[in-house]
């Protein structure tokens, strides 16, 4: 079970950058708005963890103007799917194993 | 605030799992679980589905964050009895219509684009379309605020876009059906374009919806048989509407009950 736990990526290591990467693997780009609605965040906090994430390589950032408006919108990255995958996959065999 | 809540219960958690990982890893390391002991198994045995615990939320954090950000869950049983008792209304009106000009003898089965009674029907239908949209969106609307989720967000736009396309596409086909008075075609085409819609439209929303769709598709084979029309259309428009409505009123389709629990208990 030791390297089963070794498997799980630390960078996903909180409920907030699961939601992030949850969310930005079903839709093609998130704006920075609609995640911190759907996330229940605050704006520091969830802009720390999009951090964290972009710093990793996960995450990609697209910065444009909605008119006026300043709007950030966050892919996943390629890495950041597979990454994510095999998280996923790493946690269905931990709740799988059997002691 | 809920989102302080949110913050300080996952900083409170990480610091427990890694105190919690530590002893785990001393645990595992010091290969004590091997020994016979039945205690020290036991304990191992709890330690580990303690763990596998907290993994399996993790997952279903997962699980509902990917439905929430690409589904409109907030679906209401009432957006789809309203309509249907609206759509019953409407029909009943309809055949009332009928009847009046039949009795009059200004129709004979036969009717020219610009027949009164053409007129009326349309009329009809159109003022049972805003309505229905209207009560759908209202109370959709209603029960997403009641559930604290956001009321515009790109799923939902998603949903009304892939809503439309094929609605748009079946008013194309009416619109010729009235240019060429082909009115025999009107009911099964009005049927299958509706669940053309609502199967797409199953993507973004709950998926129970595909199956009202292929059973609205269904219902166009029997409407194209000649004064079959306006007992499928009741049927399809109506009481389908009016049973999948009470079918979704007891549930609460939000699968998000683990995200919005503290963890741990």
């Amino acid at each position: 079970m030791k390297d089963l736990i070794e498997a799980l990526d630390k960078t996903f290591d909180s409920r907030i950058r699961l939601g992030i990467m949850s969310a930005l693997m079903v839709n093609d780009a998130v704006e920075f708005n609609t995640l911190k609605e759907l996330l229940d965040a605050t704006d520091g906090n969830l802009a720390s963890h999009l951090k964290g994430l972009e710093t990793a390589g996960y995450i990609s950032v697209q910065k444009s103007f909605n008119g006026r408006k300043p709007m950030t919108r966050y892919k996943a990255t390629k890495q950041g799917r597979k990454a994510f995958e095999s998280h996923i996959a790493a946690l269905e065999k931990l709740i799988h194993f059997k002691p | 605030m809920g989102m302080d809540l949110f913050d300080q219960r996952s900083a409170l958690d990480l610091q427990r799992d890694r105190e919690f990982g530590l002893i785990f890893e001393n645990f595992i390391c010091s290969g004590i679980w091997k020994c016979k002991n039945p205690a020290l198994t036991l304990k191992y045995k709890v330690l580990c589905i303690m763990t596998q615990n907290q993994y399996s939320e993790d997952l279903a954090h997962i699980r509902s964050m990917m439905e929430r950000s690409s589904r409109f869950l907030s679906l209401s049983g009432w957006a789809g009895i309203i309509p249907g008792m609206l759509a019953l209304a409407g029909l009943a009106a309809a055949t009332w219509c009928i009847r009046q000009a039949k009795a009059t003898g200004s129709y004979d089965g036969n009717a020219s684009q610009d027949h009164p009674l053409v007129m009326q029907l349309a009329a009809i239908a159109l003022i049972v379309l805003a309505l229905s949209i209207f009560a759908s969106w209202y109370t959709c609307m209603r029960k997403a605020r009641l559930e604290k989720q956001s009321t515009w967000t790109p799923a939902i736009r998603n949903m009304l876009l892939h809503f439309a396309i094929p609605l748009m596409a079946g008013a194309i086909i009416v619109g010729w059906i009235y240019q060429k008075e082909q009115w025999q075609m009107l009911s099964p085409v009005l049927l299958s374009f509706y669940g053309l819609a609502l199967v797409l439209v199953s993507q973004f929303t709950l998926r129970s919806v595909f199956w009202l769709g292929i059973l609205e598709i269904a219902l166009s084979i029997p409407a194209g048989i000649t004064g079959w029309d306006l007992p499928v259309l009741a049927l399809g428009f109506g009481f389908a509407h009016i049973v999948y409505g009470i079918m979704m009123l007891p549930l609460n389709p939000t699968s998000t009950p683990l995200s919005t629990s503290p963890k741990g208990d």
